[in-house]
């Protein structure tokens, strides 16, 4: 079971991949995990230990305290999150949001052109 | 409702606390004593940016994404895919979550395991929302009021009387059963009965005693998308091929706002050029 912490440093992982151009998939594949297994991360669904935060943080080339770095500072983030209206369960579902977010991105990336 | 959203039980506090929020959002929107139904949409766009989309018929009926700052409005996604009642009830939720609720829940697995999906917190929410989007959209009063202008009697409601309420309130049938349960039209053992009727079943009966139940019309409105699209590239901050690109998340194309393709298309600016180079 996720907690809010979970949940922020899968946030930040998913930052982290976007940054640097990686999929969820080839990071599943440098940890030795399924994909199954590295979207419960990304979602914050499943709880690390120490040594699978440290693998990440290695693959991403940062320290294991970059990861963490968000659950000391006050819950104000602007990162947006999605609640349902039902379960997102599928790889579709997934994939149908990863629309949205592009969408959503898109509306603010205009809106932040037309501000300057 | 849904299989796709989960159940919880409310304490006879939670519910009395859910009832008189719903009165003073029904008054303080000049609605009491109205039938919501679609209007819900309306309420929605001034408390959130919507976003009405195609998910499927088996997405989810409406999420919310919510952001950390404060005095924005979070955005709201319609899936048009599904049936209007459907949407109107996501919509009555989503409602809750911006006015009482702006916590930030994700659901979103791949691996089918409903059970571990949700924590005791977001159960509770949902169920709430639940709760709160039936009493907005089916009010008591109201109810009782429109059952006694159809002369529909508590003690012989059948499933066509359900299933014309339903249509009148713009809301699933099984929100309407479960209403008439609340309220007492129905005993356990009717609610039950009805309650267990397919939806294959229900679609017959709907045709058998003629009442619409409008589909999902599969409708692309992504709030102000096309205009900050074309305001954007107006004032030459992005391409064409941009434009092309952000219209065609609206399933639309240039030509259909007027706008042909430049002859030569011009150099992208710096700021574009960064910004692409971000992407990629």
């Amino acid at each position: 079971m996720g907690t809010q912490a979970t949940y922020q440093i899968g946030q930040t992982i998913y930052a982290l991949l976007k940054e640097r151009g990686l999929t969820q998939q080839s990071l599943a594949e440098n940890l030795g995990i399924s994909k199954q297994v590295m979207n419960k991360i990304i979602n914050g669904k499943k709880v690390m230990n120490v040594n699978e935060l440290a693998q990440i943080a290695q693959v991403l080339r940062i320290s294991t305290d970059a990861l963490l770095v968000d659950l000391v500072s006050p819950p104000t983030s602007n990162t947006p999150v999605f609640a349902f209206k039902g379960v997102a369960v599928s790889d579709e579902d997934n994939e149908m949001l990863e629309v949205l977010r592009t969408i959503i991105g898109e509306i603010r990336l205009l809106e932040g052109l037309l501000d300057e | 409702m849904s299989d796709r959203i989960p159940k919880g039980k409310l304490s006879a506090y939670d519910v009395q606390e859910i009832q008189d929020r719903v009165r003073e959002k029904l008054g303080s929107s000049q609605k009491f004593g109205q039938i919501i139904g679609t209007q819900v949409f309306t309420i929605l766009r001034q408390y959130a940016r919507v976003l009405y989309y195609p998910l499927g018929s088996e997405a989810p009926w409406a999420f919310v994404q919510i952001n950390g700052d404060a005095g924005s409005k979070p955005f709201v996604v319609l899936n048009t895919s599904r049936p209007v009642d459907e949407q109107v009830f996501g919509a009555a939720c989503e409602l809750y979550h911006i006015w009482f609720d702006l916590r930030g829940d994700i659901v979103a697995s791949t691996d089918g395991d409903q059970d571990v999906l949700y924590d005791e917190a977001t159960l509770r929410s949902e169920s709430l929302a639940n709760r709160f989007a039936a009493e907005l959209l089916v009010e008591e009063l109201t109810l009782r009021r429109e059952m006694g202008t159809l002369l529909i009697k508590a003690k012989h409601i059948d499933v066509q009387a359900v299933l014309l309420l339903s249509s009148i309130f713009c809301v699933p049938y099984r929100t309407m059963t479960r209403r008439l349960l609340e309220i007492d039209v129905l005993s356990p053992k009717r609610f039950n009965e009805l309650d267990a009727l397919t939806p294959d079943e229900l679609a017959r009966l709907r045709t058998r005693y003629g009442i619409d139940h409008p589909k999902g019309d599969e409708q692309v409105s992504l709030d102000n998308l096309v205009d900050l699209s074309l305001s954007t590239y107006e004032q030459d901050r992005i391409t064409f091929e941009k434009l092309e690109y952000l219209l065609s998340l609206n399933k639309i194309e240039a030509e259909d706002v007027g706008i042909s393709k430049p002859k030569k298309s011009r150099m992208p600016s710096d700021e574009e050029l960064d910004q692409l180079m971000e992407e990629s």
